[in-house]
């Protein structure tokens, strides 16, 4: 006998449903061209933040967007990952100039080399652009999600970890946060940083994501994007959409 | 860093320009009233400022190439003025195709 009071142990966040309720109902029709929804809005207009306010967010809401990240779909339900949540701005300031440190030791190489196998965009950056000069790598954000890659996880890890990120991202977005993705975060494994950290096997440190609150408000409209070519079988038929 | 795609590249088609394409950005001088939030936010620091008081634009900066396309200055520009007219062309064998054109969302 439960009655509509009663709180199951461990359930407490659960809401109590209406058995008739819980059936699900057929969603209703969208027109075509309809405007977008709430979600599809965020998604369009979310950006990639790389000038941040000083200002640090409030704890809460990182602990908000990891739990939002920790319910990511992932292969065979492996989640392979762990958070690591660094907010000393000394600690990013330290690891930045590491990084930048890295940079200056590839600054010998004549501009322009082609590094076998490197892609363009690295190899400009890395070659290019004077260290130090305007590159940031954490870019002044006040807090750094590193989400930590379990090399044990089913099939590729790293894309369950590319899923849990863009959870995180997302929570981030709505909570009015402005993040970005940092790649570049890979090279503090050469280093003593992972030790540091206390990231050791399984766990590998592969990418960081910045939050912080944006300067100005660059996820408030839409851009242009490409159109990439979209192969389409339907009737026997292939063909080609944009 | 892509070392990994090192053998892969073999396969990948390949392209006569092997230079990198930049992203490319345009600005509208009638329609900018200098606000330099573009110039602020932008990670490259392609745009710079030109001109005092009221007459301040932006402008993209003379030989920096560095543009990756972000639309950031675009996402953030209230009066239309900056767009991004091309994204990425990684040349060789980093070339990308079918890409398609650049388009704001559309919804179907």
């Amino acid at each position: 006998m439960t009655d509509a009071t009663t709180v199951i142990a461990g359930k407490e966040g659960r809401k109590k449903l209406d058995p008739k309720s819980f059936r699900k109902k057929t969603p209703a029709v969208i027109p075509e061209g309809s405007p977008w929804n709430v979600i599809e809005e965020a998604f369009l207009k979310r950006r990639s933040v790389r000038k941040y306010k000083r200002k640090q967010v409030p704890e809460h809401y990182i602990k908000r967007i990891l739990e939002v990240g920790r319910f990511a779909p992932s292969q065979g339900n492996c989640q392979p990952w762990k958070f690591l949540v660094v907010r000393d701005r000394d600690m990013i300031e330290e690891m930045e100039q590491f990084v930048l440190g890295q940079f200056k030791a590839l600054a010998s190489i004549p501009k322009g080399t082609d590094i076998p196998g490197m892609h363009p965009v690295p190899r400009k950056l890395l070659t290019e652009s004077p260290a130090g000069e305007g590159i940031r790598i954490f870019h002044g954000a006040p807090t750094l999600i590193f989400p930590l890659m379990d090399s044990r996880g089913i099939g590729h890890p790293e894309i369950d970890l590319g899923i849990v990120g863009t959870n995180i991202i997302m929570a981030a977005c709505s909570l009015g946060l402005g993040t970005c993705w940092v790649g570049f975060a890979e090279s503090l494994n050469a280093s003593d940083w992972p030790q540091r950290l206390g990231v050791g096997e399984p766990y590998r440190l592969i990418e960081a994501i910045t939050v912080g609150y944006e300067v100005g408000n660059a996820q408030g409209n839409f851009v242009h994007r490409e159109t990439h070519k979209t192969t389409w079988f339907e009737g026997g038929e292939k063909r080609y959409i944009y | 860093m892509s070392t990994e795609a090192f053998g892969e590249l073999d396969f990948a088609p390949k392209t006569e320009r092997t230079e990198f394409g930049p992203g490319h950005v345009e600005v509208d001088e009638a329609l900018c009233d200098g606000c330099i939030l573009c110039s602020v936010i932008c990670a490259a620091g392609i745009l710079e400022i030109v001109g005092k008081g009221k007459d301040k634009k932006v402008r993209k900066r003379p030989g920096q190439d560095n543009c990756m396309a972000c639309a950031c200055c675009e996402a953030i520009c209230q009066l239309d003025a900056v767009r991004v007219v091309h994204g990425y062309d990684f040349g060789g064998d980093w070339k990308q195709y079918d890409r398609g054109e650049l388009s704001p969302p559309r919804p179907f």
